[in-house]
């Protein structure tokens, strides 16, 4: 703790005058979330983010394969989230969209200081809608009965696929993050998310979001850093389910190569997308990845 | 093959002093046993009723439908292999006519039809003059029963006759009991008796069993079929559990059906059944036989139910001894299948004596 | 005649089954036409191979060589591709009810040949008439019927969809058509041309259906069918201008075609290998279970991707099933494919008897009790009895490689979260069977298997309208169903976006 904490100055005695100058702002430790803890990533280097004009606007945690590791860990320990009720899964995305509404000038200054963008806090709320979206999504995407030609039913469900790593889009960090977020943990599955890579800050910034809406340990872990290489070790990860990514050519064809050490699934969003369109940007094609359909035959008959 | 109801019959007069059932041998979990190699060593003396093994059988009605529906798709006969299989179908016949309308005369006709069930020229040419070639039985309601016995006097087919109040088995108990009696004194050697089935659908194995116990002991040497009328008893979890108490209680044979119910003999029944009596005979030691019966037609049909029995329980179940298929105008479709494979041209009903 | 009569006397003691041949003549009369050798069908025309080169296809029950097929190259790839290309804008653009006639003409053709089509599948694979007759074609049939459906229903259920592109085919050899169906049929019902590469053990009735949906009138070039081995399918796998690569087939090659395409933008779905539980509890059916034993590792020599190959069975009926397991065994009939009383067929070829060979000897080797029935195979041809293992450990590499063979390991449980535990205990998770009279017990083991598919109180259930498909190594996508609709469509708003780099 008093490593990463700017230390305090020699303040002067109570015989000289205060200073005129303010406060400096208390700095803030780069962490990473792993197990619904704040965790010092494992080698303990963070690395400085810039805005739009080179300038230092903070620092995250630098991630590395042990983060991963534990992350994966974690997810996997909180796997009793996939036979949550939808109507918990849903009540507990409200929540995390209530908390970030209370927060959302915050939210959206941030925007603004990493991105420059003037349209933040329409980020912000487009975010929250997509949060209500997935919370809908909770409790309604539902299976099918399938008409086989045998006297039974044959149940085909919307099981979650495990684990999933997401590598986050650069364009619109809040509501590129959420919008990977949210649908994976509404179906039940468990995430390791790797934010964005040069604007990182708005999803470390949610970490306080998760941990005040009762999401339970280890359902979303974020690992900061460098994204490809991050993606790689989830790619490879014998134990990893799924891995969405959003970047270039060359960490794309990386991670799905090395996907096939157990041929797990991967989504590469290859293309730019526009977050804010609900077409593009939320729904069943999220689900639909989200999930694996399960078929049970039950014949029946006495 | 020749078991032989000679042999059975001193087996019996053996036991018949004893009145209560031995013991039966436990079940050994594991022992591997080809039920095949047995030759049917007894009669069917019974065991104690075990309610417990009773009460646990359990039918999976999906799975055993789908065992049911390729027993005539995994196995088939031709050629002469056909035939051969064909005039075992008739060994094994019950010729039956349980019509309000049947006379002596038909019955007659019937008895002839049991003694040479086979056209002479057919059965020269296929070379089985030798085999003797006689149904298992004929089997009709009590008031035929002496035409019958007269009319197959010496030609070793016993006569059975349905009893208890066939088809329903509703009457007193104590006429049911006394209708095998008459039937006996009448001359019928197989009693084939109908059950109460509402002993089977309130779950009172006690009484059933109680019920057949008695209707064995009133058979004294007769061989005693057990009628369960598998089309009135709802699921084939109480088809099994039926099939385990009628055995338990001494049947020498269960059959399936009276003819009358809306729905006879079924393969899947038929699996049922067959299935309880392996189980049986390998909790017991002894062989009981099956006998389907009712809207058995066509000599495709006789088939599949001899590939059922060999398939589940081997080649001792092939023969009249412990398998009897109730029926009376599969024997000219199977007749004029014969005279196809003879011939190579196909036959008509009108070619062969009516039954 | 005298014969004759001797024989049915000696059959009426013995009560044996005879022969019962399907006839093969009007399947060698059709392989006749077609000597010496096949063409591959590109753009609508029956070609030779670029090069000339050709193979042999055998039939695994006699070991004859049935026919001789191109084994197809570059340029014919690039040719079958080419003509899947031009094809497509024509096929895409056509009203959903025209493509759905044109499925359904394919439905209707399968039926109208389907005696042929059954015997010359079970001559060119060696499974049994029975199966290709009873299973196999229906189910061809019926999954084109389904996707009939799907074409006419298309733009309705699936607004702002079309097709993905061209796609690359490459199927298995132990259900050929039944693959050429499940692949084809919802490509071409979502408005996907296809190159299609059967398996070089058996190419004959990809052959057959391509002959039969030209018959039918498909439009040229919206399937096109090269024949060859891995080489070729590499090549499709490789080539550029194909958007989509649909495969079935083990995980070994799954795993390169995953590495291979890696980057490439091409659509992928695979299914692939499995070691699929088979789990008994013990108030399940025995007597059923058995059967049910029989259709999951005896089906089709048990060279089925989704076979019941690891049986687990509650301690206290184990020993009781296994007795009547072997009972079963005794009355399997292993002969000649064409015989239509016999319950397994051959092995495709050689070189997979020898590995399941190979896997036998480790199992004994490693200690595990090998069982098999008392009666001999046919020595002629490519046959492997049904075989039993008990007391296999689950570090046995029996237990964990799939066998691809009619080889059954089984081990024992005690309570159903062992069951569960043993179940997931595999790379796989493609199918699985459970076995209870209790439905409280059935549908809380059913979610917590980790497998695409799973049958309660039945096994190997196929059909149109439910996805096939597994979870982990078994591969990803689902065939069949609404669900396996998705793998052949692509948004409209996809094409209008930008790359990232």
């Amino acid at each position: 703790m008093p490593a990463a904490v700017t230390p305090e100055r020699e303040e002067s005695g109570p015989s000289r005058a205060p200073s005129p100058e303010p406060l400096a702002p208390i700095d803030r430790t780069p962490k990473l979330f792993i197990g619904g803890k704040q965790v010092r990533p494992d080698q303990g280097y963070s690395r400085p983010i810039v805005g739009p004009e080179g300038r230092p606007v903070g620092e995250v945690g630098e991630g590395n394969r042990k983060d991963i590791r534990n992350a994966v860990e974690a997810a996997h320990a909180a796997a009793a989230w996939a036979q949550a009720s939808g109507h918990l899964r849903g009540q507990i995305l409200y929540y995390i969209a209530e908390n970030l509404s209370a927060r959302a000038d915050e939210f959206a200054a941030r925007i603004r200081a990493v991105t420059g963008r003037a349209d933040a806090r329409r980020e912000v709320d487009a975010t929250i809608a997509r949060l209500f979206t997935y919370a809908a999504w909770a409790d309604k995407y539902d299976g099918q009965v399938h008409h086989v030609p045998v006297r039974g039913v044959t149940l085909a469900m919307n099981e979650p696929i495990g684990v999933i790593g997401l590598a986050c889009p650069n364009e619109s960090p809040l509501l590129g993050f959420v919008s990977l977020v949210a649908p994976a943990i509404a179906t039940g599955n468990t995430v390791i998310a790797l934010p964005s890579e040069p604007h990182p800050l708005s999803a470390t910034d949610f970490y306080s979001v998760l941990e005040t809406s009762d999401v339970p340990a280890g359902v979303v872990n974020i690992v900061s850093g460098a994204k490809d290489p991050l993606a790689q070790v989830l790619a490879e990860h014998f134990d990893v389910d799924a891995v969405w990514y959003c970047g270039g050519h060359a960490g794309a064809a990386a991670v799905e190569r090395a996907s096939a050490g157990n041929m797990k699934r991967t989504w590469v969003l290859a293309h730019l997308r526009d977050w804010f369109d609900t077409r593009q940007g939320e729904g069943r094609e999220f689900l639909r990845e989200a999930t694996q359909v399960k078929n049970i035959w039950i014949p029946y008959g006495e | 093959m020749k078991v032989t109801r000679e042999q059975q019959q001193k087996t019996t007069e053996r036991l018949a002093g004893a009145s209560a059932p031995p013991a039966a041998r436990p079940p050994v979990i594991g022992e591997e046993r080809d039920v095949e190699v047995h030759r049917r060593p007894v009669r069917n003396p019974g065991a104690p009723l075990d309610l417990e093994s009773v009460r646990a059988l359990r039918v999976n009605r999906s799975a055993v439908e789908r065992r049911a529906a390729t027993i005539p798709t995994r196995r088939t006969v031709k050629k002469q292999w056909q035939a051969a299989w064909l005039l075992r179908a008739i060994t094994c016949m019950d010729l039956t006519t349980l019509q309000g309308d049947d006379t002596p005369g038909n019955v007659l006709r019937l008895c002839a039809k049991a003694r040479r069930p086979l056209r002479d020229d057919l059965v020269d040419a296929l070379g089985v003059a030798h085999l003797g070639l006689k149904v298992g039985a004929v089997c009709v309601y009590h008031a035929l029963v002496p035409v019958a016995a007269q009319a197959l006097a010496g030609s070793g087919i016993p006569v059975a006759a349905v009893s208890t109040g066939f088809p329903a088995g509703l009457s007193p108990f104590r006429q049911r009991v006394e209708e095998i009696h008459a039937s006996l004194e009448a001359g019928a050697r197989e009693i084939d008796v109908v059950i109460t089935r509402a002993h089977v659908l309130t779950g009172n194995w006690e009484a059933l069993y109680d019920e057949v116990r008695a209707f064995r002991e009133a058979c004294g040497d007769a061989l005693l079929k057990v009628i369960l009328g598998t089309g009135e008893l709802a699921t084939l979890t109480n088809v099994a559990r039926a099939s385990r108490v009628a055995m338990l209680a001494g049947a020498d044979f269960i059959k399936t059906s009276t003819g009358k119910e809306p729905v006879n003999a079924t393969l899947p029944v038929g699996v049922v059944m067959v299935r309880q009596i392996r189980e049986y005979a390998e909790d017991t030691g002894h062989q009981v036989g099956f006998k389907p019966a009712g809207g058995i037609r066509t000599a495709k049909s006789a088939l599949e139910w001899l590939y059922l029995m060999k398939e589940e329980l081997g080649n001792a179940w092939l023969a009249a001894e412990l398998f009897r298929l109730g029926a009376s105008a599969l024997l000219t479709d199977i007749e004029r299948q014969l005279e196809h494979f003879v011939t190579g041209r196909y036959s008509a009903s009108h070619r062969h004596p009516m039954v | 005649m005298k014969e004759t009569a001797l024989g049915v006397t000696e059959i009426f003691e013995t009560m044996e089954y005879g022969p019962a041949p399907e006839s093969d003549k009007p399947a060698l009369d059709w392989l006749a036409g077609h000597d010496p050798a096949f063409g591959i069908y590109l753009g609508g025309r029956w070609v030779k191979g670029s090069d000339g080169k050709l193979f042999d296809v055998i039939n695994p029950a006699t070991t004859q060589r049935l026919a001789r097929v191109v084994q197809a190259g570059a340029p014919d790839v690039d040719a079958a591709v080419r003509a899947a290309r031009e094809a497509l804008p024509g096929w895409a653009a056509l009203p959903g009810h025209a493509r759905a006639r044109h499925l359904y003409a394919l439905a209707r053709g399968v039926q109208k040949h389907a005696r042929l089509l059954a015997v010359l599948e079970s001559m060119d694979n060696g499974k049994s008439i029975r199966e290709t007759r009873d299973l196999d074609i229906p189910l061809v049939a019926r999954h084109f019927y389904h996707h009939a459906g799907w074409a006419q229903l298309r733009d309705a259920e699936f607004p702002g969809h079309g097709p993905v592109g061209v796609v690359g085919q490459i199927i298995p050899w132990n259900f050929p058509l039944l693959m050429v169906a499940w692949k084809v049929a919802p490509a071409l019902a979502a408005g996907n041309t296809v190159v299609l590469k059967p398996a070089e053990f058996t190419p004959l009735t990809a052959l057959a259906f391509a002959e039969i949906a030209h018959q039918a009138g498909l439009p040229a070039g919206v399937l096109n069918v090269i024949t060859g081995d891995g080489t070729t399918g590499k090549l499709l796998v490789d080539h550029p201008d194909v958007d989509k690569i649909a495969f079935t087939g083990s995980t070994e090659v799954g795993r390169i075609i995953r590495q291979a395409t890696a980057g490439s933008g091409k659509r992928l779905s695979l299914e692939l290998g499995g070691k699929s539980p088979f789990v008994v509890f013990e108030d399940a059916d025995l007597d059923s279970v058995v059967e049910g034993v029989v259709d999951a590792i005896w089906f089709n020599q048990g060279q089925v991707c989704c076979a019941g190959s690891r049986l687990l069975v509650q301690e206290g009926v184990a020993q009781r099933l296994i007795a009547k397991l072997r009972a079963r065994m005794e009355k399997l009939r292993v002969g000649p494919p064409l015989d239509k009383a016999v319950d397994m067929g051959a092995i495709v070829a050689p070189v997979q008897l020898e590995r399941i060979r190979g896997l036998v000897n480790k199992g004994v080797e490693e200690g595990a009790k090998m069982w098999q029935p008392s009666w001999a195979c046919p020595t002629e041809g490519y046959f492997y009895p049904p075989t039993l293992f008990t007391d296999v450990s689950p570090a046995a590499t029996i237990a964990q490689v799939e066998i691809f063979g009619p080889v059954l390991v089984s081990m024992s449980f005690r309570t159903p979260t062992e069951a569960v535990e043993l179940a997931n205990n595999t790379p796989y998770g493609l199918a699985a069977s459970v076995w209870t009279e209790n439905i409280n017990l059935a549908l809380d083991i059913a979610p917590k298997i980790k497998a695409g598919v799973v049958w309660v109180n039945c096994t190997n259930l196929f059909d149109a309208a439910s996805g096939f498909g597994g979870y982990r190594e078994s591969g990803f996508g689902r065939e069949g169903g609404r669900e396996g609709m998705w793998e052949y469509l692509k948004a409209d708003w996809e094409s209008g976006l930008g790359a990232r780099d």
